[in-house]
């Protein structure tokens, strides 16, 4: 059961990563970017890590890509249809490199460091929400404050960044 | 329903981490100071920002004398620890951080009449700060990867500081991009050394890598994808391809921070990770060499070679002086890399002690490219013909911070380069030895450019020759940076010796 | 057929290509974004995979700081594409040309 599950999920995510960056118009990429992160919240389930599989639909599929869609509504224009780049003929190696080097760098390690086994079945309430929520607030509590920082640093950032200086309301 | 057995960590601990916490009021007390006065007085949150330097900073001087740096004190568990390192990188980027303040407050490019976000810069360069010093206490891959992200994230938002220039938000994106697929690729590198090891603290990880059989090739794997991150944040090659354009784009407070700030938290958090997880540490017994199953002194040799060569080479041929500095900062990440060659603590010691001097003359010399920007509203090299005449103090200074930059004695950079050649002289690298010399032989030429256009080129027919008057705050904060330059050189026993103990500290924990 | 961890990181390595490949070919900045959101989530599946062999849920908190960091790289890389979309009206990064010499 678990092996049809692996292989339904793992390949719809492919392909649904393969649809994303082969689609020309921005909105369809969005869309099966988000059809990929469904399938990877399977993978999660898969891995007994429900809690993660819920925040991946909750997170990933849901706020942030309501962002990128929402961004990409705005700026709705010819400009974001096409945007795949003919690339001159010299230019493949360079762009063939390093995805390949990547590629033969990681079978080479799981090959070595691969296993055949999955480390016997987990524990009882493994990855449920109490068993990540003593992680996060006890041993990890420093690193909890600190991503309430990066999150704050990246809201004032943006406003920065994105604001129309003179709509402002006390302008 | 039963409550959950959490062990909040205790917080007593956090009277050691007063510098972190006063600049993470500052940032919040900054925003909400420059909100309360809708952002047309600057004042405010540039006072507000000043004061929560130099408060950080005094605790972070008194912090120095804590009896238990020695053997480091953790903050709230094991994620973060103070130690020496930590107690010299806290002191170095709340330095700084308050240099780029005093000079920003003087900046058209930051301060213009028709810039916006003047608040925000203050608060965002608070952040930062905090965020390296972090960087350089992690000692865990969570932390370490967050700190990055935190440091990454503001660099993003203070590149594109200048919404009205296309090269500023242009830069920024670009800074974006490449720097989501570079931590991206670390992250995957991050994922495999836990999967190798099961922990993910520093300690957790050499013990297992210690006891357990290493595959020499998947370390090899995940030290290569670790390095290709770290060496964005560092600027080496073959990750050095933003640096220019950034520096370029950027207002140039903002590109001297980056030259200087990133930098050093990236080597900070190199020396931690790399000489307390990998090196085959001082006592003979735990010295199983995980490091020798890696060829690990030729990678570094490699990409220390190709990044100093490179960046003194392109920076020969640069017309503008802004990227002319940045090029030649690449080439100081190469000579840095030579130190870190054989992680042992001759090396190390070498590069905190070059750190601190690469602080102050590259402050200094992007720090007179502001000056200069104000009245001309140039960096070309052009346009600094004659300027010995014009603004003779600020020009002399300039010719300290690149004669200390190229190397000659008696400036500090000749001190600082000295040990680091030191350290790969002790070990037999003679071929690297020779590069990194010619390398500062190629350095006299482009930095001496510039003092010849200053002092030595007779300006054209008609050009403006009216003397220049900077700001008092300019003279003061060049006068601070030039004047340890000059002493460094001298007599720099006290700092060096703050370098050695940092280090020292470290060894600690094997 | 038994799944094992070995098909868990080779799943991901497809996926982190896909992303990586993505990155490099197409030149929307916003598919180049969200490119990068898949490789981040394919580090996902690496981390989670592993927490689960070593039966310990470190991994797990990791992920989720994960989910946190995506999220803000998102939201400042999108705020800096509006602003250079209100001035350029483009978001391809071929027409952005002014840092090039």
């Amino acid at each position: 059961m678990e092996g049809i599950l692996f292989w339904v999920c793992g390949i719809l995510m492919v392909f649904g990563g393969l649809m994303m960056v082969v689609q020309r118009s921005a909105v369809v990429s969005a869309v099966w970017l988000i059809f990929a992160f469904v399938c990877a919240a399977g993978i999660f389930a898969l891995l007994s890590a429900p809690f993660l599989a819920v925040m991946q639909i909750l997170v990933y599929a849901g706020a942030i890509m309501v962002l990128f869609l929402f961004v990409i509504m705005m700026l709705q224009g010819p400009v974001l249809e096409g945007g795949r780049k003919r690339l001159a003929l010299p230019m493949w190696p360079a762009v063939a490199v390093p995805p390949m080097a990547i590629a033969v760098m990681i079978i080479g390690y799981v090959k070595r460091h691969g296993t055949t086994g999955m480390g016997g079945p987990a524990p009882e309430g493994f990855g449920s929400p109490e068993h990540v929520a003593e992680l996060l607030l006890g041993k990890y509590l420093l690193a909890f404050e600190l991503i309430s920082i990066v999150l704050l640093v990246a809201i004032i950032g943006a406003l920065a960044v994105g604001k129309d200086e003179r709509k402002l309301p006390w302008k | 329903m039963e409550l959950l057995n959490v062990n909040i960590p205790n917080w007593s601990d956090m009277g050691n981490w007063i510098p972190e916490a006063v600049l993470c009021v500052g940032f919040l007390v900054a925003l909400i100071g420059d909100m309360v006065t809708r952002g047309k007085k600057p004042v405010v949150p540039f006072v507000i920002s000043v004061f929560a330097l130099v408060t950080a900073g005094s605790y972070a001087v008194a912090g120095l004398n804590n009896p238990g740096l020695a053997a480091g004190l953790p903050i709230m568990g094991d994620l973060v620890v103070v130690d020496g390192l930590a107690a010299f990188f806290r002191i170095l980027f709340i330095f700084a951080g308050l240099a780029t303040v005093l000079f920003a407050w003087t900046s058209e490019e930051i301060m213009g009449r028709k810039r916006e976000n003047k608040g925000e810069f203050y608060a965002l360069i608070l952040m930062m700060t905090a965020a390296m010093m972090v960087m350089a206490e992690a000692r865990d891959i969570l932390m370490l990867f967050l700190s990055m992200e935190a440091v990454g994230l503001v660099s993003y938002v203070m590149a594109g500081y200048m919404r009205t220039s296309l090269r500023s938000t242009e830069a920024s994106l670009k800074y974006v991009l490449f720097g989501a697929v570079s931590s991206a690729i670390m992250l995957y590198g991050l994922s495999l050394l836990y999967g190798m090891t099961g922990a993910m603290d520093f300690a957790g990880i050499r013990a297992a890598l210690v006891s357990g059989p290493v595959n020499g090739f998947a370390l090899l794997v995940v030290v290569v994808m670790i390095i290709a991150g770290m060496s964005y944040k560092i600027a080496a090659v073959p990750f050095h391809y933003w640096c220019p354009d950034i520096y370029e784009g950027a207002p140039t407070p903002v590109s001297a921070i980056f030259s200087v700030g990133p930098k050093a938290a990236g080597f900070a958090l190199m020396i931690r990770f790399f000489y307390t997880t990998l090196a085959a540490g001082p006592d003979a017994a735990a010295s199983v060499g995980i490091i020798h199953i890696i060829n690990w002194p030729l990678l570094i040799a490699v990409i220390s070679a190709v990044t100093m060569t490179y960046g003194n080479l392109v920076a020969l041929r640069q017309s503008n002086v802004k990227r002319m500095l940045a090029y030649s900062s690449i080439a100081h990440v190469g000579y840095l890399l030579m130190g870190f060659l054989l992680l042992t603590p001759a090396g190390l010691q070498a590069i905190l002690f070059y750190l601190l001097v690469y602080t102050l003359m590259n402050l200094g010399a992007f720090f007179f490219v502001v000056a200069i920007n104000n009245h001309l509203k140039s960096e070309e090299l052009d346009d600094y013909v004659g300027l010995g005449f014009r603004t003779p103090w600020a020009a002399s200074m300039m010719v300290v911070f690149l004669a200390s930059l190229t190397g000659i004695p008696p400036f500090a950079g000749f001190i600082g380069k000295f040990y680091l050649f030191t350290a790969v002289l002790d070990k037999e690298w003679f071929w690297l030895a020779i590069l990194a010399a010619l390398n500062s032989v190629v350095g006299l030429y482009y930095y001496f450019k510039v003092v010849k256009a200053m002092f030595f080129t007779t300006p054209l027919e008609g050009a403006d020759t009216s003397p220049l008057k900077l700001h008092w705050l300019q003279y003061t904060v060049l006068a601070v940076l030039a004047i340890p330059t000059l002493v460094l050189g001298l007599y720099w026993g006290q700092f060096k010796d703050l370098a050695d103990q940092a280090i020292a500290a470290m060894t600690v924990g094997f | 057929m038994e799944i094992t961890l070995t098909h868990y990181l080779l799943l991901a390595m497809v996926v982190f290509l896909t992303g990586m490949v993505g990155f490099v070919v197409r030149r929307n900045a916003i598919v180049m974004l969200m490119c990068v959101e898949l490789m981040l989530s394919s580090v996902n599946i690496v981390f989670a995979a592993y927490s689960r062999f070593h039966g310990n849920a470190d991994g797990h908190v990791f992920v989720l700081m994960n989910f946190a960091v995506a999220a803000a790289e998102a939201a400042i890389g999108l705020a800096i594409l509006v602003e250079i979309y209100r001035r350029r009206r483009t978001v391809n990064v071929d027409d952005l040309k002014a840092l090039m010499e």
